[in-house]
């Protein structure tokens, strides 16, 4: 994450990612309005408050995307009712982005931020080699 | 055929087919044995983290949203983006009686080429050091067979004896010099059969060495037969910092665990100075803020963590000890620079070298006044205690009385008797490197020259006399020195048979 060491445009950020989030999660329409503000009023160190403001909805997106990778097809109700699970258990709103992915051989991979739980194949194979 | 597929097929099912859950993060930078890393926001500080290709890493530094961490081993396989997942494990190395012998890195992978080592157990590097209720006092003897360091600053089982002094003083040539007389010391102690008979191992921890110093060392204590009880850690100067920086941890970890066992080991630190060398060039990386010399504000702590666990334990925790003799290596004689005040402070005293009396060929070049043990004469065999006790006093007067003698040609007798006594005692306590003398010896000779059978030698005989009598006493008083090293105190019984053998060595003994 980009550091800033001005107080001032740390506070900034902090409310600029405030007013981005929708039910804990980054909005694209509140971002738009985000940005779209911040560049009528162009702050000191505008690229410096862009970028930090990048770097910290880039984490959050991160945080709050519940990526699902599978080895073979899965129907859209259990992958829905297996968020809302992970919603449970890990206290927030999530994004779900699901793809499938043949090199998995079998089973599944999901991660949210830096968690990860592999429950495939391949993973298993590799545990293995270990 | 279909049992060989069952066979096949419950071997598939009876595999661990539970998810696995890992917390991982991705490099964003390495350099100098350094990486940065995004994620891995489960990892605690000290944590042992797994790099692609088995390299291990140890987490340093806990941002808000990224990990520092030092990389142990080859880095150059590793790339930004490279997946890194945390391991839940403290670091740890290889320790047991397996390890006497051998060669190890700083990760305790075997480098003599003599095969994998085959460890039951692994303790981690970073321990928290003996309280205060599982320690005793320190009050059993490491002869190192120096004559002068025995006799005048004691070094006893569980203390913290610093080394010091510039370059080439005689430094390792002291912590070398203490192995080999252990080494002679269990050889004796286990063919005596004595069942109290306690071996000391030794660890010997090369940091930031030349190659071909440490290739000398291991060859001067295998020609000496001192490798079978002693362990070499070694992070040379070609090894990445973080290797240096952990290295002396690894060594302790390993001597920690003859201590746990009951045993007593002694663990050289060879040297300390380029340990937080290499920890100054880590944490200046991690962009740490840097105080004193661009050390960083830790590294007290660095060195007082690591020496705490130099200890002697009582007999509830096992009896077992850990002695350390860390070296320091000062630049131009200057003790009050920032690394060596705070290990002299962390130490139970200093053994301190000066490159003038090396020079002078006083040799091992110990400067008596600012030498000293803290432990004091409890770590001393009483027979010792009895012969040395005013020898240092002596030697001190001396050093002062010999600076102001320069100034004036006519001095009382009373000064030329202690100016006389004060160069003969030099002249005695100067030995060759690789020569220890057992404790009977030393008490054998101290005690001659205490009774004056040296002051009709000359100066220059003073050697050759010493040698004459360490052979003398080697052979027609040899029960004399069994009676010493048995009771390990000069009785008046002893006394009296030792006066004899060194009066008749005196009859012998011819000045040409």
């Amino acid at each position: 994450m980009l550091k800033l060491k001005d107080r001032r445009q740390r506070m900034l950020v902090k409310r600029m990612v405030e007013l981005s989030l929708k039910d804990g999660i980054p909005d694209s329409e509140r971002v738009s309005a985000v940005l779209s503000a911040v560049r009528n009023q162009t702050p000191r160190s505008h690229r410096t408050i862009l970028r930090a403001y990048l770097a910290a909805i880039r984490s959050l997106t991160r945080e709050s995307t519940l990526e699902v990778v599978h080895a073979g097809a899965l129907d859209s109700q259990g992958i829905d009712s297996f968020r809302k699970g992970m919603e449970t258990r890990m206290n927030r709103n999530l994004m779900l982005d699901s793809r499938e992915d043949p090199s998995l051989i079998a089973g599944s991979r999901v991660t949210i931020g830096d968690h990860v739980w592999d429950a495939s194949l391949r993973g298993l194979i590799a545990r293995l080699i270990d | 055929m279909s049992s060989i597929i069952e066979t096949i097929e419950n071997e598939i099912r009876n595999l661990e087919t539970a998810v696995r859950k890992e917390n991982i993060g991705h490099i964003i930078s390495i350099a100098d044995g350094v990486a940065r890393i995004e994620g891995l926001s489960d990892v605690m500080y000290n944590e042992m983290i797994e790099f692609p290709g088995g390299i291990i890493g140890q987490a340093l530094n806990l941002n808000e949203g990224e990990v520092g961490s030092v990389v142990f081993g080859d880095i150059s396989g590793l790339k930004e983006g490279d997946e890194v997942k945390t391991t839940g494990r403290l670091f740890s190395v290889p320790v047991g009686m397996c390890l006497l012998g051998r060669v190890v890195d700083a990760l305790g992978n075997p480098i003599d080429g003599k095969g994998p080592i085959e460890a039951k157990e692994f303790f981690p590097v970073e321990k928290i050091a003996p309280g205060i209720i599982p320690r005793r006092s320190v009050n059993q003897p490491v002869q190192t067979g120096i004559m002068s360091i025995d006799s005048m600053i004691p070094i006893g089982r569980g203390q913290r004896e610093l080394i010091i002094g510039d370059r080439a003083t005689g430094k390792t040539t002291i912590a070398i010099d203490t192995i080999i007389n252990q080494a002679r010391i269990n050889d004796e102690g286990i063919a005596s059969g004595d069942p109290e008979f306690r071996p000391l191992y030794s660890i010997y921890v090369a940091v930031g060495q030349k190659n071909a110093n440490v290739a000398r060392t291991i060859r001067t204590l295998e020609q000496a037969d001192a490798m079978k009880y002693t362990i070499i850690v070694s992070a040379p100067a070609a090894d990445n910092p973080a290797n240096q920086y952990i290295a002396p941890f690894s060594g302790a970890a390993m001597g920690e665990w003859f201590m746990s066992k009951g045993k007593d080991a002694l663990i050289v630190y060879d040297d300390l100075s380029k340990q937080a060398v290499a920890y100054r060039q880590i944490s200046l990386i991690l962009k740490r803020p840097a105080g004193r010399e661009a050390f960083p504000g830790d590294v007290f702590y660095l060195h007082s963590r690591l020496l705490e666990r130099a200890a002697r334990l009582n007999e509830e925790n096992g009896g077992g000890s850990l002695t350390a003799l860390p070296i320091i290596e000062t630049q131009a004689g200057d003790i009050s620079a920032y690394i060596p005040t705070n290990v002299i402070s962390i130490t139970d005293g200093q053994i301190f070298l000066e490159t003038d009396l090396f020079n002078q060929g006083i040799r091992p070049a110990i400067a008596v006044g600012l030498s000293v043990s803290r432990v004091g004469s409890s770590a001393q065999t009483k027979a010792l205690k009895k012969v040395a006790g005013q020898i240092k006093l002596q030697l001190a007067q001396f050093r002062e009385l010999a600076a102001f003698a320069q100034f004036g040609s006519d001095l009382d007798p009373k000064t030329k008797a202690q100016l006389d006594r004060g160069s003969r005692i030099v002249e005695l306590f100067k030995q060759p490197a690789l020569k220890p003398f057992s404790m009977e010896v030393e008490v054998g000779i101290v005690w001659a020259m205490q009774n004056n059978f040296f002051d009709d030698i000359p100066l220059d005989q003073i050697t050759r006399a010493k040698l004459s009598l360490q052979d003398h006493l080697q052979g027609r008083g040899s029960s004399v020195l069994e009676s010493i090293k048995k009771k390990k105190e000069l009785t008046d019984d002893i006394a009296a048979a030792l006066r004899k053998t060194v009066e008749e060595w005196k009859q012998t003994w011819s000045n040409d």
